[in-house]
């Protein structure tokens, strides 16, 4: 079924992003990507490989620091979504892109407005009689009038497919997009874009699940670390040799795992502080059931989308499961809110740390001080002697960089930043601490150190619940891992038992 | 399964936190420590204005007593409002609660004399307030909203307990000399301490600001959240009823106007005084400077001979720039 023309539909050579502090996009520069017409190329490869990036360069969205694009043989360099839409590439992304207020008809045709203006003034029949079509198209039903926040996931999904492809694309990207339909949903998205890619429409595709890439796509290509692997023919690959492709590399970790090792008590020697049993949440996770030790790491791991995150959430009182207990030091207490979590002494760092972690435009000691203030009174007053000193204690131990406490924290780098984030929670003498994402965005050097201080933390006793999707630190931190794929546990591990990247990527995927 | 991130790109890529770079972020920083003073050299420069074009009769004893007077109520009922817009929320019915205050204090002092009147002031002011947090923070019914219906309910109420004629106090000076100088300034003064102490040294104050410069992160740092955001509307509505009941000794009644619009010229005092109507920054200090900062410009104006009308364009523009001046469009992306 693939056209092998000479011609690739959009080449893409040398492609380089930088962002403050980190280098998202790093080709040498004769790496080269080809998409072809009417082919389904699936782009593939972990968290921070650079694939967002990618198609969101390719869509206008943000512009490369190096590196050239063509665009059926023009050199293609879009200054914004209307340029790149223009030049007939549209991007359906993983986070929802409609307006739930408006009709169907308004949101497919957004920005198109003009196509149905009569003397100036939109005629709303015509577009909703287009609208109706291109629905059709997509395998749609759907009336052109309805409230798009009345709609399902699946249905507000195909709406955007058909608003994609109802400016006749040269360039189709999808971003992950099964992660959350059913069956059912799925299979009337493959024979939409089967359909797109039979007409001769260039389909890039992203997504994690190998089994998915290897029933839909007909050519792969990998990105590891930002930069470009290879590019392979679907029927000439395996999904093992494809892992191994994305996440084969030299653990520079080892000798933060071996350290572990040689430090690691014996948490069955130890009473868990922190159980869970059968929790559920629905369209979340389904029965969830673990525990952990002080003095040990447990590390979930799982793509996005599995329901680690919210589990974590619910653990801390942010989130409310809808059956199951969570136990803490022997009692059964559901943490309904935050402080209740506070209260229980349960600590979380969320994975947004500018948005849900710190509060940017404050000092780095009022932001250590937020969880503690109860701590810090004397006589109904807080006493900035306390004060201080609590907050120089937390800064002193993480050794965060800065001139002095009163450091606003919008000035710190992100591994800083995070540090902030851990030394509130240190100074609220946090018994439990769930660490999302801990080294998200953050540079190598301040990695170490973060996790030089989780190390500190267990080897105090208390007990982590480490939720990442970065392999390597799984690995090496965890005393335990849990794997969990679509709202359940898939796969349990101890550090003995040595897994493997590519052993862990099975369970995920 | 939900999806977990917030912003529109960043997906499974590293995020863009911002793209300035050292340098810009010590400027921006930089500004807005000098923007802290400028509230003040206003002051300076009101004062140093009106000096040169009218000295008589500006730069006098009894003038800056007349001065000082008219902005202790002013003072006062912004205290209790700075508190809510530093959590990010407005109070619109503070004037009303004041025409409520000062006629229900007026009534209480010619029974039980002034400990009467100061108890009846604050708690109906504090009621008030409750009413107007909880409307909030468990009706879950935007502040602007809930206390715009306060505004009305608390007017509406004054006219019907009043049948629309004033309350004279007719004591023998206790309650009047609480309006006379230098009382409102000494309890203008004492407030501004009281209630700087409370912002900076009381978790509560932590709260506070906490909310206002991100409700998100203070929640999941386990400050209880709509607690603090009800009591900032009870503060609130305590403090204008400490200026309902100042404002009485002042006019020596409780009429059914008092604060009449007054809530406008509250909000101009906290937002000229530097505190941001997007919350998370100010101090108590700064609203008794944008207070004196709208007394003095309207002091100015009146010795100056500019008719009333013309002020009232004035104070508008002085408004608008105060604001343009102060705001930080760095933090607030989207303006609405």
């Amino acid at each position: 079924m693939t056209n092998h023309e000479p011609v690739p539909r959009l080449e893409i050579a040398g492609l380089r992003k930088d962002f403050p502090g980190v280098r998202a996009l790093d080709w040498r520069a004769d790496d080269q990507l080809d998409i072809r017409p009417g082919e389904i190329h699936a782009l593939v490869g972990e968290n921070g490989a650079g694939k967002s990036t990618l198609i969101q360069i390719v869509g206008g969205i943000y512009r490369p620091d190096g590196g050239t694009l063509t665009l059926d043989g023009v050199p293609y360099f879009p200054r914004s979504v209307d340029d790149a839409w223009d030049h007939g590439v549209a991007l359906v992304l993983q986070e929802p892109a409609l307006i739930p207020s408006l009709t169907v008809a308004e949101n497919v045709y957004l920005g198109q407005e003009h196509a149905f203006t009569r003397l100036g003034v939109l005629w709303p029949p015509s577009r909703d009689r287009q609208a109706r079509s291109a629905l059709e198209n997509v395998g749609l039903t759907t009336s052109p009038r309805a409230i798009v926040s009345d709609l399902s996931y699946e249905e507000r999904k195909l709406i955007e497919l058909a608003r994609a492809v109802s400016l006749r694309p040269k360039v189709l990207v999808i971003d992950e997009t099964t992660a959350s339909l059913s069956h059912q949903g799925t299979q009337l998205l493959y024979r939409q874009i089967r359909r797109l890619r039979d007409a001769g429409t260039a389909i890039i595709y992203i997504s994690h699940y190998l089994e998915e890439v290897f029933e839909l796509c007909d050519r792969a290509s990998v990105l590891k670390d930002g930069n470009l692997v290879g590019t392979w023919d679907i029927g000439e690959m395996s999904i093992e040799r494809l892992s191994h492709a994305m996440v084969g590399r030299d653990l520079d970790l080892d000798a933060v795992r071996a350290d572990r090792r040689e430090h690691q008590t014996d948490p069955a020697a130890v009473r868990p502080i922190l159980a869970v049993s059968n929790l559920s949440k629905e369209g979340s996770f389904t029965d969830i059931t673990f525990d952990v030790s002080p003095g040990e790491i447990v590390g979930i791991g799982g793509i996005v989308g599995c329901g680690s995150l919210e589990v974590g959430r619910c653990l801390f009182g942010a989130l409310t499961a809808d059956t199951g207990t969570i136990t803490v030091q022997d009692h059964t207490v559901t943490p309904r809110t935050p402080r209740d979590g506070v209260r229980l002494g349960i600590g979380y760092v969320p994975k947004e740390r500018d948005e849900e972690g710190l509060i940017l435009p404050f000092s780095i000691r009022d932001n250590v001080a937020l969880a503690v203030l109860d701590q810090m009174r004397r006589l109904g007053l807080i006493s900035p002697g306390t004060e201080e000193r609590l907050v120089q204690d937390a800064i002193r131990r993480y050794r965060v960089k800065a001139e002095g406490t009163g450091t606003v924290c919008l000035n710190l780098s992100g591994g800083n930043r995070q540090k902030v984030v851990l030394a509130k929670w240190l100074a609220m003498g946090a018994k439990v601490l769930i660490l999302n994402s801990p080294t998200r965005g953050i540079d190598i050097g301040a990695k170490a150190e973060v996790y030089a201080m989780m190390r500190d933390l267990v080897a105090d006793g208390t007990a982590i619940l480490m939720i990442t999707d970065e392999l390597p630190e799984l690995i090496a931190m965890s005393d335990r891992i849990l794997i969990m794929r679509r709202g359940s546990i898939s796969g349990r591990f101890h550090r003995d038992q040595q897994p493997t990247e590519e052993q862990l990527i099975q369970y995920m995927v | 399964m939900s999806s977990e991130t917030q912003t529109p790109v960043a997906a499974t890529g590293p995020v863009a936190v911002t793209e300035e770079t050292p340098g810009q972020r010590r400027s921006v920083a930089l500004r807005r420590q000098t923007a802290r003073y400028i509230p003040f050299l206003a002051l300076i420069l009101l004062i140093v204005g009106f000096g040169i074009a009218e000295s008589e009769r500006f730069l006098t004893v009894r003038n800056a007593q007349i001065i000082l007077l008219q902005s202790a109520v002013l003072v006062i009922v912004g205290l209790g409002l700075t508190f809510v817009i530093i959590a990010g929320s407005i109070d619109l019915s503070v004037g009303s609660l004041v025409a409520v205050a000062a006629m229900l204090s007026a009534a209480a002092a010619n029974q039980w004399g002034l400990p009467g009147a100061l108890t009846v002031a604050l708690l109906v002011g504090a009621a008030a307030g409750l009413v107007n947090g909880l409307v909030f923070t468990v009706l879950r019914v935007p502040s602007f909203i809930a206390t715009l219906g306060m505004l009305s309910v608390a007017r509406g109420f004054t006219i019907i307990y009043s049948d629309g004629a004033p309350i004279p106090i007719q004591d023998a000076g206790q309650v009047l000399s609480l309006g006379t100088w230098p009382e409102p300034v000494f309890v203008a003064a004492l407030a501004v301490v009281v209630c700087q102490v409370i912002y900076r040294l009381t978790p509560f104050g932590r709260y506070v600001q906490g909310i206002g410069g991100n409700e998100r992160v203070a929640l999941l740092s386990g400050v209880p959240v709509d607690r603090t955001k009800t009591l900032i509307f009870v503060l609130s509505g305590l403090m204008a009823g400490l200026g309902g009941l100042v404002t009485a000794a002042r006019l020596g009644a409780g009429t059914p106007q008092a604060g009449t619009g007054f809530e406008l010229d509250v909000i101009s005092a906290v937002v000229i005084g530097g505190t941001p109507l997007t919350g998370g920054i100010g101090n108590m200090y700064s609203t008794a400077v944008g207070a004196l900062v709208i007394s003095t410009l309207s002091n100015g104006l009146v010795i100056l001979g500019v008719p009333s009308e013309v002020q009232t364009v004035i104070k508008g523009v002085v408004l608008v720039l105060a604001v343009f001046i102060s705001l930080d469009r760095r933090k607030i992306g989207i303006i609405k």
